[in-house]
């Protein structure tokens, strides 16, 4: 239960990350399109609930609720880590 | 108007941040060490059992009763703390009555081998318990004032926080963004990150830190309700925590009740909690009361409390049911202190609290990164730089130091509990001095370096000097103990990846000081 309230909240962060167009360009390389932008951003919303319900499901409502802020602060940074490094196109400059 | 706004938003975060930034990254450092203060307290007394086997709660109760009847007959308190998965050893504590002129008795504490019910031997030291408690007694200061100066930084650091909120613009667009490489832009960028990511934390880590001292800061308040001084604060705590089960010795002697069925019923109406510890007020008397506690549930410090008669063992009262107050004020306490933490949330607890202290020390950094160009040379652009490398860099160094002297100092030697902090504070006074006689970018790359050794090399001293090394605890699986050792290397990793990243850069820096040298130069 653990595991899959983090690995919601990755998908989640990764889905919203990717729904701004700087990082979808810097993962695609090529523009974002409002329609792919909308589902996107339903994803992630969708994918971060799907994370605090896991997390109530694993330590209940009193625990659970603390418990999702800490997966969220450790998920957005991997997420932010992952597109500082992201590997670029060799022809593109730095 | 917005503009104006945010602009005066801006230099109030700006000097909040920086006059108390240094003992904000203190506070947070020390307090995020404070989240493992056990396993630290394990690991600095490596005399201690390592964590093989757990012994049943009766057993624990007789054996460390056993031990108080000798050691502290006619205690006002006795305490005793079951082994359990953060503390596998088995603690007495004892509070012996007040003097006739109401100062405290004295105290002790002894740890117990669960097999032999002797007392355990280790070396005197401060512990984990000693650097947590910096983080909010200071050290060398009084009490009362380490906590008001502790308060003003912690408001700043509120201050900071909200303003800091108000200034960051592009809060959600820039939510992920980091651009290495790029001089002051990065260290806004991390220092941006790291605040935005840890919000929820770093809000609730200073407002609750805040509340906790709140009868202090706002002592007018108790006073005019239940007078002043000492007496006044007594008066206030009894009543909120209603603390009517607490009677004084009568005089007349009785045996405390065999403890094997109290506990046992205990046990059976906490159902699958587990028993952590009991508190037995006037032992031997005929008002002895026997306090049995479960582990702390919540964040609201919620533990089911059961209350029995110390002579007949008969239930007189299960948890008490505090006011709406008590329980908010216990609530953000408890998220504060994390005590109710499993071993995932307290690391996740650890990540949110580095991330804190480095958000102090990339805003610390970002400061001189801005003013470099225009004030360098100044006398009070120096005092920072000196104290930014002196702590960003030099306070980790100290504490590592802290911990190499744990090992070094023989067990015996007289004193050494206090010798171990001396260690610590001499050697980030030698650091704070070191920037001041180096060139800046030479003492950043020299301090983080050597905070690279400090730290990656501590479980060598370990293996060198104690049997309770990687080597060791690994093959048992005393996860705590080895984990230390391993977050060490870890952090020795770490450094030496700034390390390397500084001395890389340390050309661009060379060129901006030459250049400004000879802007200078052509302007004379």
């Amino acid at each position: 239960m653990s595991s899959l309230a983090f690995g919601l909240a990755l998908a989640g962060f990764a889905a919203l990350a990717l729904a701004m167009h700087r990082h979808y360009r810097q993962v695609w390389h090529r523009a974002l399109r409002t329609g792919t932008q909308v589902i996107l951003r339903i994803a992630g919303a969708v994918l971060l609930t799907g994370s605090f319900a896991a997390s109530i499901a694993d330590a209940g409502w009193a625990i659970g609720p603390v418990l999702w802020l800490g997966w969220l602060t450790a998920a957005a940074l991997i997420v932010a880590v992952a597109l500082t490094w992201w590997p670029q196109r060799a022809r593109r400059s730095a | 108007m917005k503009g104006a706004f945010r602009q005066s938003m801006g230099w109030l975060h700006t000097w909040a941040g920086l006059v108390v930034g240094w003992v904000l990254f203190f506070v947070f450092l020390t307090g995020t060490a404070g989240y493992f203060d056990t396993e630290i307290d394990r690991w600095m007394q490596p005399e201690r059992p390592l964590a093989q086997y757990v012994l049943p709660f009766d057993q624990a109760a007789a054996i460390g009763v056993e031990r108080l009847r000798v050691t502290a007959p006619g205690a006002e308190r006795w305490f005793v703390g079951f082994p359990y998965y953060r503390s596998p050893d088995l603690r007495v504590f004892w509070q012996m009555p007040a003097g006739p002129d109401g100062k405290r008795g004295p105290r002790g504490n002894e740890t117990l081998d669960p097999g032999t019910g002797e007392q355990i031997k280790f070396r005197d030291t401060g512990g984990g318990q000693l650097l947590y408690r910096m983080h909010y007694d200071l050290h060398y200061l009084p009490e009362r004032a380490a906590w008001w100066i502790v308060g003003v930084c912690t408001m700043l650091m509120f201050v900071a926080i909200i303003s800091g909120i108000v200034v960051h613009r592009r809060i959600f667009a820039d939510f992920f963004t980091f651009r290495p490489r790029k001089g002051q832009r990065s260290w806004l960028d991390a220092h941006n990150v790291l605040s935005v990511l840890a919000l929820p934390f770093h809000i609730m880590i200073t407002w609750s830190g805040l509340i906790f001292f709140a009868y202090i800061y706002m002592s007018p308040v108790i006073w005019a309700n239940y007078g002043m001084g000492d007496k006044g604060e007594r008066a206030f705590f009894d009543e909120a925590f209603g603390r009517e089960d607490r009677l004084s010795r009568s005089g007349t002697a009785a045996p405390v009740v065999p403890l094997g069925p109290v506990l046992q019923e205990a046990q059976a109406r906490m159902g699958t909690v587990p028993l952590l510890s009991m508190n037995i007020w006037n032992p031997g008397d005929a008002n002895a009361r026997i306090f049995v506690y479960g582990s702390t549930l919540t964040p609201s410090r919620g533990r089911i409390e059961i209350v029995f008669h110390g002579v007949t063992g008969d239930l007189l009262r299960v948890s008490d049911s505090h006011s709406a107050p008590v329980i908010f004020w216990q609530t953000l306490l408890g998220l504060h202190e994390g005590l109710f933490a499993g071993p995932v949330l307290r690391w996740l607890y650890f990540l949110s609290g580095l991330m804190g202290t480095a958000m102090c020390g990339a805003g610390l950094v970002l400061w001189t990164a801005k003013r470099r160009a225009k004030i360098g040379e100044t006398f009070g652009f120096r005092l920072v730089e000196v104290l930014n490398i002196g702590t960003v860099a030099g306070l980790p160094v100290a504490i590592a130091a802290y911990f190499w002297a744990n090992r070094l100092i023989p067990a015996g030697f007289e004193g050494r509990a206090a010798w171990e902090a001396h260690v610590m504070f001499i050697t980030w006074g030698l650091l704070l001095l070191h920037p001041a006689i180096r060139p800046a970018a030479r003492a950043w790359s020299e301090q983080l370096w050597l905070a690279a050794l400090a730290c990656g090399l501590l479980p060598l001293v370990n293996a060198l000097t104690t049997d309770r090394h990687l080597g060791v605890t690994l093959t048992h699986g005393d996860w705590e103990l080895a984990g230390f050792d391993l977050v060490m290397l870890a952090f020795g990793v770490g450094f030496a990846v700034v390390a390397r990243y500084v001395v890389r850069r340390q050309p661009r820096l060379a060129a901006v000081q030459s250049n400004f040298e000879a802007v200078r130069q052509a302007g004379e």
